[in-house]
């Protein structure tokens, strides 16, 4: 009776398992062969929309000098354009440096200062966002670094009316680094150039991603503005935009460089803010989805709720080990013959395949060649992801009420060295222009 | 007027081509967000092709496969002291089809205090390794101590457990090369899914199937092997972490190995290009 209860439990592990095995290969099959959809690309004149660009900055004196500079040397025009730091509570020298870059660019640096309220990005982006005049309004996190074109390409889609959010393609830039950037710059591939550009293929659900990205500020009214309790605020905007009618676009073409975490630790507590924040956002809108709004269409829903999933299934995975393990050592055999012999087969082959086939093809769709060579290692990011992703998962946290668990500022550690940018500009150098690396491969 | 709306939703060859056309003559490479390979027939029938053909070639050859099996385990066996029985499981699909696979047929003796003592050293052995391994290193570590928990579960499993085992060693051996022949004859249904519909060269197609494929031939037999002689040597105990760590998960990584490479391969469709980096 036991084993019976456990097996059921197995074949619907493997139930799970195949349907995300199925979206890997649908997806990256459409990336290769469908029809790219990225109709806002062509876009280069028109009469651009005013822009307000806000940088959330928790004690970001190594990168805020560098963003800011990348901003400023951006080809949007110049009176179309302002950039609001936002500083919340830094106790290093973030704020002498946004102090010093409004006083050098007064009119196209307007500091939001917080002291007080909530703490974390949602909260400062609610404040900051709230009195608004610009029509649009975009987001960067604080390290990363816009290409001089990225604004032009990120505001292009809200020409049309319907588009509520943008996202742009991150990529990172300290991939050579260690093993572990080296992964990290896979795992980005595949999640942007499979992943993102499927579903905007699809017309399914591309995610708005917090940074690299902006929100029209009448959808962000007709959502209800941020929620400040939301642990991942840009996923919580994407299911309250589509659960409104909004549209949410990808941009594979605008690409922005990111650091990402150097080290297994801080990788650790980035992806575990994510399952925090993604399972937050499962808990409040998969049974609005699952009602089938009027204005979704079927596919949209599903793919909805297994993006909405995608953290919950780690654990669902180590559950189904847990109940292998358990089966076999209560002796349970499937009845042996040729078709279960492939079934089996098959589930390992392909099953197991279907990650590795949908990074290696972003990443030879890159146009990279030498970092695919490192595809088995994925495998070792997996475990660690696996792990860290269940614990965040069965944490308390995960499923705590919002006000119980309160959101705050996690950060990710910073690894450029220096405020050399910040350094400059104290000598009186001018170095608006943005940095070397910033600029877009072509 | 219907040409004229014909011609702005389909441009002719010529404007398509001017578009890619630089201002000194050459080609302007796309940008990578937007490179796309074509489904054309002749892709879908060569991947379909190659496949089904990789397919009924490897089948056709798994009799073949599985005398050579038998032959190396008729040699291996005596030279590792593990006797030199060699047993067959047999497979058939009514008349069409039939194929015998080969295993050793050695004893997978009981735990005793020996091995329990042994087994759990290496374990706890295992634990401390991870222990001491620096930072960088934490997905080993984790490894090492999944592997040291599976390890550990075994071990509690036959201090309280009664023989039999459910998994006598040869029926294990010979369910471990059997699921490894089915793996075998996918590995050309997996390529065709995920590697030749991609811009290679015909050779280079074929090089990576015989490569993965070859590799696999001549891995499993001394998988099989390694895997009796350490369960023959410390037990039962040994057994279920081999069979989750060391089984199929080893040839799934060798085929995703090999893959990696042959993706970095040149193709003739997808530019290289050289972006941020110089080790892209």
């Amino acid at each position: 009776m036991i084993r019976d209860i456990l097996a059921i439990g197995l074949w619907s592990v493997v139930a799970v398992l195949v349907t995300y095995t199925l979206r890997h290969y649908l997806f990256t099959l459409n990336r290769v062969f469908g029809r790219q959809r990225q109709p806002y690309v062509d876009i280069g004149v028109g009469d651009w929309p005013r822009v307000a660009v806000y940088v959330p900055c928790h004690n970001e004196e190594k990168v805020i000098g560098g963003m800011l500079d990348a901003l400023l040397g951006n080809d949007y025009p110049a009176d179309r354009f302002y950039v609001v730091p936002i500083d919340d509570r830094s106790t290093d020298g973030t704020r002498q440096i946004i102090e010093d870059y409004t006083a050098r660019f007064p009119g196209r640096i307007r500091p939001f200062i917080r002291s007080e309220g909530k703490p974390g990005k949602a909260a400062a982006l609610s404040d900051a966002t709230r009195e608004a005049e610009a029509e649009v309004l975009m987001v960067f996190d604080a390290d990363y670094l816009p290409g001089p074109n990225l604004l032009r390409q990120l505001a292009a889609p809200f020409f049309d009316p319907e588009v509520g959010a943008v996202m742009g393609r991150v990529v990172p830039h300290n991939l050579n680094r260690t093993l572990l950037t080296r992964l990290l710059d896979l795992e980005r591939s595949g999640g942007y150039q499979v992943d993102q550009q499927a579903r905007m293929n699809l017309r399914l659900i591309p995610q708005y991603g917090g940074t690299v990205g902006g929100v029209r500020r009448s959808a962000l009214r007709d959502v209800g503005h941020w929620n400040e309790d939301a642990l991942a605020e840009d996923t919580d905007m994407t299911y309250r935009l589509i659960l409104r009618g909004w549209q949410v676009v990808y941009q594979n073409r605008s690409e922005c460089y990111e650091e990402v975490p150097e080290t297994w630790p801080t990788r650790i507590r980035q992806i575990q803010r994510w399952t925090r924040g993604h399972n937050q956002c499962l808990r409040n809108y998969a049974f609005p989805l699952l009602g089938i709004p009027r204005h979704l269409r079927f596919a949209q829903v599903i793919d909805g709720v297994l993006l909405l999933g995608v953290f919950a299934v780690a654990p669902v995975l180590l559950l189904g080990w847990g109940l292998a393990t358990a089966l076999y050592f209560m002796g349970y055999e499937i009845r042996p013959g040729l078709i279960v012999l492939f079934a089996v087969a098959s589930y390992s082959t392909l099953g197991n395949f279907a990650a590795f086939f949908e990074v290696a093809t972003a990443v030879r769709l890159d146009g990279s060649r030498n970092r695919v060579r490192l595809l088995p290692f994925v495998a070792l990011g997996f475990l660690v992801n696996l792990l860290a992703v269940s614990r965040a998962t069965l944490s308390r946290r995960s499923w705590l009420a919002p006000a119980a668990a309160g959101p705050t500022w996690e950060k990710t550690e910073r690894y450029r060295a220096g405020n050399d940018n910040a350094a400059n500009h104290a000598a009186g150098h001018d170095t608006a222009g943005g940095p070397a690396g910033g600029g877009q491969p072509s | 007027m219907s040409s004229a709306t014909g011609s702005l939703t389909r441009p002719p060859r010529e404007v398509a081509q001017l578009r890619l056309r630089g201002a000194r003559g050459g080609i302007i490479p796309k940008h990578r967000s937007m490179i796309r390979l074509r489904w054309t027939p002749g892709r879908a029938t060569r991947a379909a092709l190659l496949a089904l053909t990789g397919f009924a070639g490897v089948m056709a050859a798994l009799p073949a496969v599985g005398r050579l099996w038998g032959g190396l385990f008729q040699v291996a066996l005596p030279a590792l002291g593990l006797g030199d029985q060699v047993g067959w499981h047999r497979i058939d699909v009514g008349s069409l089809f039939s194929i015998a696979i080969p295993h050793p047929v050695v004893a997978g003796p009981w735990p005793g205090t020996g091995h329990f003592i042994g087994v759990g050293g290496f374990a706890a052995l295992l634990v401390v390794l991870s222990l001491l391994l620096p930072g960088r290193f934490l997905p080993m570590r984790y490894f090492l101590r999944f592997l040291a928990a599976i390890q550990t579960v075994s071990i509690g499993y036959f201090a309280f457990a009664t023989p039999p085992f459910p998994y006598p060693l040869p029926g294990y051996m010979g369910g471990l090369l059997a699921a490894g022949m089915a793996v075998l004859a996918l590995v050309p249904i997996a390529l065709g899914l995920g590697f030749y519909i991609f811009d290679h060269t015909l050779w280079r197609q074929l090089l990576l199937t015989v490569l993965v494929l070859g590799h696999l031939v001549v891995l499993l037999p001394l998988q099989a092997l390694s895997h009796t002689w350490l369960i023959h040597h410390a037990s039962l105990l040994v057994q279920p972490p081999l069979f989750f760590v060391f089984g199929l998960l080893v040839e799934i990584l060798v085929i995703v190995g090999f893959y990696g490479w042959a993706m970095s391969w040149e193709g003739t469709e997808i530019p290289r290009t050289q972006t941020l980096g110089a080790a892209r």
